[in-house]
């Protein structure tokens, strides 16, 4: 008995030694200030000081709900979510499987440079850029597309209408590429010589990708999945604040729980409402993702995240 | 594999110097501020905001600025200085996890500060300490400056000591307006605006003749000016929603008066024949380059004195003049959105007042903080105008924050750069004194209790109101919606808590 | 290689496709290009246009005039990158290899503990606290490195996944049979056997560092600790704080003199350029599996 869990520990001790650092890391940079996390139920009043404050129960989450337009953000802010995790892994795999494919192209290194670049353009620049081609007076679109063609021109920043559509593509346009280079660098892991086997069997390039590729990525799209349903109730505030240029006209379909809270919080500056926003979109992306991993689990246990 | 060997043994080598580094820089750090060991002394921070570039090197100015401290009150002051952007940020995380840091400003939120207990009641300290202080703010603008920063019968801030009445000029390029045939005798109030866009848009067809100026969320600064022409304070929060009209000590709703509405039908005709641009509420071009161009006419700006026309021309390169249209009317916050404190959890409140009282009193420190050192970072030229050193600029000297005069100190005390006429300094203490105070100059608004619905009405207020300021939305329909929305949002619980918080204000003002 | 017809036509799609895409992606950064190169007049009276009708360097001359020092942020920037970027690998993938073990007892319990971090965090507060008042590394280098940025669940599970789907446990077992310790596996066999993974979020990890400006702004206020995006941010923050209602005229900043727009994209485009150099030698790593591949086949 006593042997056999020393053995245990000769075999855990050495690994756990690898982890320490990062879970040291975790433990200070992320676990600690969790405690912070008592705030969202605090009327914070600094003369008592942080801890001194008042217990208000449940009073910092009222602002999210009592408003009509709590339907609508939160509506919006999954829709978007659950279109960008969708769309998003497809064009990604899609543009993973054609580099795979160049790879031994002079000019592939260039494509790198083509994946990563919309990701450095800031949000303030693309908004700028954005409002080149959008803008009513002077825009690319409005002026060198729908004149010469005869259509009439389209006032963008006050449609709604328009902008799931524009929101979605800028997205893509943005981060398409960029998440394409995990599933890259997945494909670049892959044995060769599966793909020589299947080809002796006459299989053509697509069935390949369809027997070969495809499976083989299945467990890096689960987990990239359930990592991003965990942030399904957050969004890039300069996504759907700084791009639309923060349009009225437009905030049946662009508003998301973050801008509300940011729009709301901007005159009272409130530590505890925020910190309730902030609690109440992780714990529901908490609760979402344990049910999703669940049953990943039982169908395969391998693909499960833990 | 040798090779892989080198990647690794080299990440190894490079987490040991980056620790390393941290170590030693960390224990620098340490020993500095445990450097100071004069006892007598106290030692407060002091946070600026500036506008400049932010200087690599403080210890110099903040020598000098402790030569004046330490000499006369026995204060030393660890002087920050951060930009406008980053000021509040920092201010509140110090605040907020209780680190030093003694006297700061507010850019726009007092009232916020107050209500959190961020903040400590002054009045004793004020009267110890504080008396010339007392008396400079009493000469310049008035002996009931410090009733903008009272709250509950306690003095939590002292408004910065500068021209505060900022009546609504029209600002516009002088050369278009001669070339369509007008002058500037064309222009009085308000009503002749009309005129003058048709006239300037027929003659320039190209040029917009009115823009907004602010950019996102836009604001055609239409509200000031009604503000100013119909006196209505807004009670301290900039929601609009419980305002009073005139001094009938009824709070009421803006957005549903005829005031605001006749406003943005206005706004919605020159919209409508083409005087502004289409996406004026979205638009990312602030007017100032509109101007600079010669794409844009005019916009409508809040500006003390009477020199704004020239430094816009200087700093467009277009012949600009400024015309007034409506006068100011002094509400709480106009005065109090620029005011410094002195935070509730300073260990040495007497000493952040001594500092604040020699802050507004003290010609050598005040232009100390402003211009830096003399004969290095600036000369003077006569008793109140100063100028560079020669060869020098604003970006070569080693420190300038010369675009903070509006922000501390009194502005009777700061050196003016060559070329401002003292004379216009002069007028705007006048005009402090004779612009006209709202009954309710004084009255603060305390919004904890309805916080849940400040969230809702801000929202609501950001989602319609560009719009209709710049008149790309349809008054006619879009305002029922918009005053529903407010409704809906909880309008009403302001307006009520208001109203009681008013009356309660008004009975102890005691007459 | 012998390449078959469907193959052939298989590629030439590849091209053509990746051709568009990379053209998607350069074309709005030449304009953010031209853009910082045309006159100001010309950007507001005709929009953003390639072929603009004057040309000026005006933005970078008042760039140059600001007398921000450009080359000591870009000093700062490129060692904050390279440190932040080793040491965080190296402590990633060291987590991530015990994870991706499932013969581990705890596998399990530390992909939880580290996915967890990714949901919650306790605010800016509470960190802000801890590492100035506990660990005092503001106005320090370091404060630009440790917070936040050194290692995140993402990339953790990332590299496990990789190790975990990617190297075979043969591979692992048979060289602990042959008596090597774990630290050996990890450092001999597993690194070398993941190279992609590693370049793949060395280089996420490595645009997280190049385009942070938030440590800096909560843990550092000198100015020589800035790097290029803090400068560049701050600008851009100033012009728009000046710009929005909040600065009002109350303030009276009417007399600032603020950077134009093409100014603006003069500055998004030093902020861009250097990192298009390192991009192109980085696709090597991306790609070594192909090799590796082969080599174990």
């Amino acid at each position: 008995m006593k042997n056999k869990r020393s053995s245990a520990l000769k075999k855990t001790a050495p690994l756990l030694l690898l982890a320490a650092p990062g879970l040291l890391y975790f433990l200070i940079n992320s676990y600690i200030p969790m405690f912070g996390v008592f705030i969202a139920f605090k009327d914070v009043n600094y003369a008592k000081g942080i801890f001194g404050s008042d217990w208000v129960g449940f009073d910092n989450f009222q602002f999210l709900f009592k408003t009509t337009d709590a339907w609508i953000m939160t509506r919006n802010t999954l829709l978007y979510n659950l279109a960008f995790i969708v769309i998003g892994t497809i064009c990604s795999i899609f543009i993973a499987i054609l580099m795979a494919e160049l790879l031994r192209k002079l000019y592939s290194k260039l494509y790198l440079s083509g994946l990563v670049l919309p990701n450095l353009i800031s949000m303030v620049v693309l908004s700028m850029l954005v409002f080149a081609f959008l803008n009513a007076d002077s825009g690319f679109i409005n002026k060198s597309i729908l004149g010469p063609l005869g259509l009439p021109e389209i006032n963008w920043y006050s449609e709604a209408k328009y902008w799931p559509y524009l929101l979605v593509f800028i997205q893509m346009w943005k981060t398409a590429g960029y998440g394409s280079i995990v599933y890259f660098a997945s494909i670049a892991g892959i044995d060769k010589s599966i793909y020589e086997a299947a080809k002796i069997d006459g299989a053509g390039k697509l069935r390949q990708i369809r027997t070969i590729t495809l499976p083989l990525l299945k467990p890096t799209v689960i987990v990239l999945g359930l990592m991003s349903l965990g942030r399904i109730f957050n969004s890039d505030f300069g996504l759907f604040y700084q791009v639309p240029l923060n349009a009225g006209a437009l905030y049946s379909t662009t508003q998301t729980i973050d801008t509300y809270v940011y729009r709301a919080l901007m005159q009272l500056n409130d530590i505890g409402m925020s910190a309730a926003a902030g609690l109440y979109q992780s714990l529901v992306g908490f609760v979402l993702v344990l049910v999703v991993n669940a049953i990943v689990k039982r169908v395969n246990s391998e693909n499960a995240l833990f | 594999m040798n090779k892989k060997k080198g990647i690794t043994a080299l990440l190894m080598s490079v987490a040991l110097a980056g620790s390393l580094l941290t170590g030693c820089s960390s224990s620098n750090s340490n020993s500095a501020s445990n450097g100071d060991d004069s006892a007598k002394v106290e030692e407060i921070v002091f946070a600026m905001p500036s506008f400049n570039r932010i200087p690599d090197d403080l210890s110099k100015v903040t020598d000098a600025i402790n030569a004046i401290t330490v000499d006369k009150i026995g204060v030393k002051v660890d002087y920050r200085i951060y930009g406008p952007a980053d000021y509040a940020q920092k201010v509140n995380l110090a605040l907020q996890s209780g680190e030093k840091m003694d006297v700061f400003t507010t850019l726009g939120q007092f009232s916020n500060y107050v209500s959190k207990n961020q903040v400590a009641p002054l009045d004793e300290l004020i009267a110890e300490h504080g008396k010339e202080m007392t008396a400079i703010l009493e000469k310049d603008f008035g002996p009931d400056l410090l009733k903008a920063t009272t709250i509950n019968g306690e003095i939590y801030g002292i408004p910065v000591n500068k021209g505060m009445a900022l009546p609504i000029n029209f600002i516009y390029n002088a050369d278009m307006l001669n070339s369509a045939g007008l002058s500037s005798a064309d222009i009085e109030s308000v009503d002749d605006l009309s005129a003058v866009f048709e006239a300037v848009k027929s003659a320039h067809a190209d040029v917009v003749p009115f823009g907004p100026i602010n950019v996102n969320p836009s604001d055609t600064n239409l509200v000031n000016l009604l503000k100013g022409t119909y006196k209505v304070d807004f009670l301290t929060d900039s929601s609009g929603v419980g305002v009073v009209v005139g001094d009938d000590g009824k709070v009421v709703n803006f957005y549903e008066t005829d005031i605001f509405k006749d406003g943005v039908r206005m706004m919605r005709d020159w919209y409508n024949k083409g005087y502004l641009q289409k996406d004026a509420a979205t638009t990312t071009i602030t007017s100032m380059e509109m101007l600079s161009s010669g794409r844009e006419f005019s916009y409508l700006g809040g500006y003390s004195g009477m020199e704004i026309g020239k430094s816009i021309s200087a700093q467009t390169g277009r012949t600009i003049e400024a015309k007034r249209i409506a006068p100011f009317y002094f509400d709480t916050s106009a005065v109090n959105s620029v005011s410094w404190m002195v935070s509730s959890t300073s260990k040495a409140p007497e000493a952040a007042v001594k500092f604040l009282n020699l802050l507004y009193t003290d010609e050598k420190l005040i232009n100390t903080i402003l211009y830096g050192v003399e004969g290095e970072d600036y000369v003077k030229v006569d008793e109140h105008h100063v100028k560079f050193p020669d060869g020098k600029d604003a970006n070569t000297v080693s420190y300038t924050a010369m675009f903070s005069t509006g922000i501390v100190g009194s502005e009777s005390l700061q050196y003016q750069f060559e070329g401002i006429s003292w004379s216009d300094i002069e007028l705007k203490l006048r005009e402090n004194k004779e612009t006209e105070r709202s009954p309710y100059f004084g009255f603060i608004f305390d919004q904890n209790a309805v916080k849940t619905q400040m969230s809702a009405v801000t929202n609501v207020v950001n989602q319609y109101l560009p719009g209709l300021v710049t008149g790309t939305l349809d008054p006619e329909a879009i305002i029922p919606k918009f005053v529903k929305a407010l409704n809906d949002a909880g309008a009403a619980d302001i307006i009520k808590s208001k109203q009681e918080q008013l009356d309660q204000w008004l009975a102890t003002q005691g007459n | 290689m012998i390449q078959t017809r469907g193959e052939k036509a298989f590629v030439r799609f590849s091209t053509i496709m990746m051709g568009l895409i990379a053209l998607a992606a350069f074309l709005p950064f030449l304009l953010i290009v031209i853009a910082s190169f045309t006159k100001e007049s010309s950007l507001l009276s005709e929009g953003y246009s390639f072929f603009p009708k004057e040309l000026s360097l005006d933005a970078y001359i008042y760039l140059k005039a600001s007398s921000y020092t450009f080359l000591r942020a870009y000093g700062v920037s490129f060692f904050v990158t390279f440190v932040g970027t080793a040491v965080g690998l190296l402590i990633t993938s060291m987590l991530a290899y015990p994870m991706s073990r499932r013969d581990f007892k705890y596998h399990n319990t530390l992909a939880f503990v580290v996915f967890f971090t990714m949901l919650f965090s306790g605010g800016v507060v509470p960190s802000y606290i801890m590492w100035t008042q506990y660990f005092h590394i503001n106005n320090t280098i370091a404060a630009l490195i440790i917070p936040n940025l050194l290692a995140n669940g993402f990339n953790v599970l990332l590299v496990r996944n990789y190790f975990k789907n990617n190297v075979p446990i043969d591979l692992i077992e048979s060289a602990q049979i042959d008596g090597a310790s774990e630290t050996r596996t990890f450092f001999n066999i597993m690194l070398p056997l993941s190279v992609p993974v590693l370049a793949t979020v060395g280089l996420f990890m490595g645009l997280a560092y190049w385009n942070d400006w938030i440590n800096a702004l909560y843990y550092v206020s000198k100015p020589q600790y800035y790097g290029i995006q803090n400068l560049l941010v701050q600008l851009m923050n100033n012009i728009q704080y000046l710009n929005s209602g909040q600065a009002g005229s109350a303030i009276g900043a009417g007399a600032v003199d603020l950077p134009s727009s093409a100014v603006r994209m003069a500055m998004a485009v030093l902020g861009i350029v250097p990192v298009l150099f390192v991009l192109p030698p980085l696709q090597k790593y991306l790609t070594r599996g192909v090799v590796i591949g082969a080599v174990k086949g």
